[in-house]
């Protein structure tokens, strides 16, 4: 069975380690190896890519190694693909500044 | 290799040791760099020490030009040192050879305005490097492990390097720290989103607030330029390797330090005297933080690497750790360190970090990385300020 690693428990997404086809089964895995749940992937992920271990709400974190990787800016469901078309950085937006300084301006 | 405590080097008039024997050609001016790159044609141990810059640099830059330069001749595998310039920059290759002579080093200089052209310089150069060749005396001595500065850094990062390749990586930092070498690592750009695991590893409040006003004010200048820093973090590479964010990249890429506490900040290029864990404030970018490192004293550079990359260094051995089943089949002939066999069940997390220590100790015992075989010898210039 096709596999994906939690590597901490409080993360909501898992890194799959094969390339992932819709529908297939999915074994959610420890560093240990362990097998925490099986779960269907409802789109095709490719390798080491992220799976989502729940439904994630629009604006919700979305944490990594026990910490928050960015957030969600649509809402995710169970077993889909996680990346950067439906969650997005925290850090380092310029962009936003300028959108907000563009505001300030009356722009 | 369990139960070593040394390795053999060359011992330098400084106190620092060499893994390596190299002579040092440093050209202080792009004016400089074909003599440079000609005198060490058929010098199997000169390296041409050459870049951009040199020319209209002031205050601020200019200093970090010239510690970076001095760094990287006082560096331990840097046996000799040869400086090339033009003669109307603002560093003279006289003064920088003088800095290196002042530590017991051997060092010459030569400026191309003053003898007269590329031919004469050319052959002035050869004649000046044949000198400083037959002046060393080089006898591989029993070193002990506090006498080693290893470096870190990963490139080309993808899924695999945050799961198993820099925790590798980690498992090893916290040997070779147990057998008392010095450990550096860098990228203040890679720590953006990983606050938090700074804020456990810092020994003192300290040091860290110096790695945290780092990481504020890279975050700053991208803010300051309007910019989304999406832009070049993650890199396109790294998210079809699958990491989304930098904040993903960042904690993937701070595994590498392994469990540790950090107990030593340093500026860019400041050299590395304490031991234990050290940061050093550096970009992102590879060949910079390389070159800092290397100015930093580090005489080896484990480099982590998902995707693949040939780069090496010019006076510093490097050594690529992947992963990734994909790339240490496409890119075999530049990987050091396979550990991909973890994602098949065949190798656990501290056997990859013991494959990863003993690769050290082997580079350290002379056996030469995949990047000086082929023939790498990169090299750059972080700059500060601009060019006027």
């Amino acid at each position: 069975m096709n596999q994906a690693i939690q590597i901490n428990q409080k993360d909501n997404v898992a890194t799959v380690i094969q390339d992932v086809s819709i529908n297939q089964k999915v074994a959610i895995i420890d560093k240990d190896s362990n097998v925490l749940m099986v779960l269907n992937a409802r789109t095709s992920i490719e390798l080491g890519h992220k799976i989502a271990l729940r439904d994630i709400t629009r604006g919700e974190l979305v944490f990594k190694y026990g910490f928050p990787i960015g957030k969600a800016t649509v809402n995710i469901k169970l077993g889909s693909h996680v990346h950067i078309h439906n969650i997005e950085s925290q850090k380092g937006r310029g962009d936003l500044e300028k959108i907000s300084q563009d505001e300030k301006r009356g722009c | 290799m369990n139960g070593f405590s040394n390795f053999r080097g060359f011992k330098r008039s400084d106190g620092s040791v060499g893994i390596r024997n190299h002579i040092a050609i440093i050209s202080t001016v792009a004016c400089a760099n074909h003599v440079v790159d000609s005198i060490a044609q058929g010098y199997p141990n000169a390296v041409p020490i050459t870049h951009q810059h040199g020319c209209d640099q002031l205050g601020k830059d200019l200093d970090l030009f010239f510690n970076t330069l001095l760094g990287i001749a006082k560096n331990g595998n840097v046996a000799a040192v040869l400086v090339v310039g033009l003669g109307c920059e603002e560093i003279s290759a006289f003064n920088l050879a003088k800095s290196i002579t002042k530590i017991g080093k051997p060092a010459a200089s030569l400026m191309i305005q003053e003898v007269g052209g590329t031919s004469a310089s050319i052959l002035e150069g050869k004649k000046r490097l044949k000198f400083l060749c037959s002046s060393l005396t080089l006898k591989e001595e029993d070193i002990d492990f506090s006498k080693l500065i290893i470096g870190l850094k990963c490139g080309g990062s993808d899924f695999s390097s945050g799961i198993i390749t820099n925790p590798a990586v980690g498992e090893a930092v916290d040997l070779l720290l147990q057998k008392g070498a010095k450990v550096v690592f860098g990228e203040t750009t890679e720590l953006l989103g990983a606050e938090e695991v700074i804020r456990q590893k810092a020994q003192s409040n300290k040091i860290k607030t110096f790695i945290l006003d780092k990481i504020y004010a890279v975050e700053e200048s991208a803010i300051l330029m309007r910019v989304d820093i999406r832009g070049a973090q993650p890199s396109p590479g790294n998210i079809e390797g699958g990491l989304s964010t930098i904040e993903e990249k960042s904690l993937g890429a701070v595994c590498k330090i392994g469990n540790s506490k950090i107990n030593n900040v340093l500026n860019f290029a400041q050299p590395c005297c304490k031991p234990g864990l050290s940061f050093m404030d550096t970009p992102g970018n590879d060949i910079l933080t390389m070159a800092g490192l290397a100015a930093g004293g580090a005489q080896v550079i484990i480099f982590t690497t998902g995707r693949g990359t040939p780069m090496g260094f010019a006076t510093v051995p490097v050594i690529k750790v992947c992963a990734s089943p994909k790339t240490v089949h496409v890119m075999k002939e530049n990987i050091d360190v396979d550990i991909s066999p973890f994602f098949f069940g065949k190798i656990s997390l501290s056997e990859a970090g013991r494959i990863v220590f003993d690769s050290v100790i082997e580079t350290a015992r002379g056996k030469h990385t995949k990047a000086e075989i082929l023939g790498h010898r990169e090299f750059g210039i972080r700059r500060i300020g601009p060019t006027l």
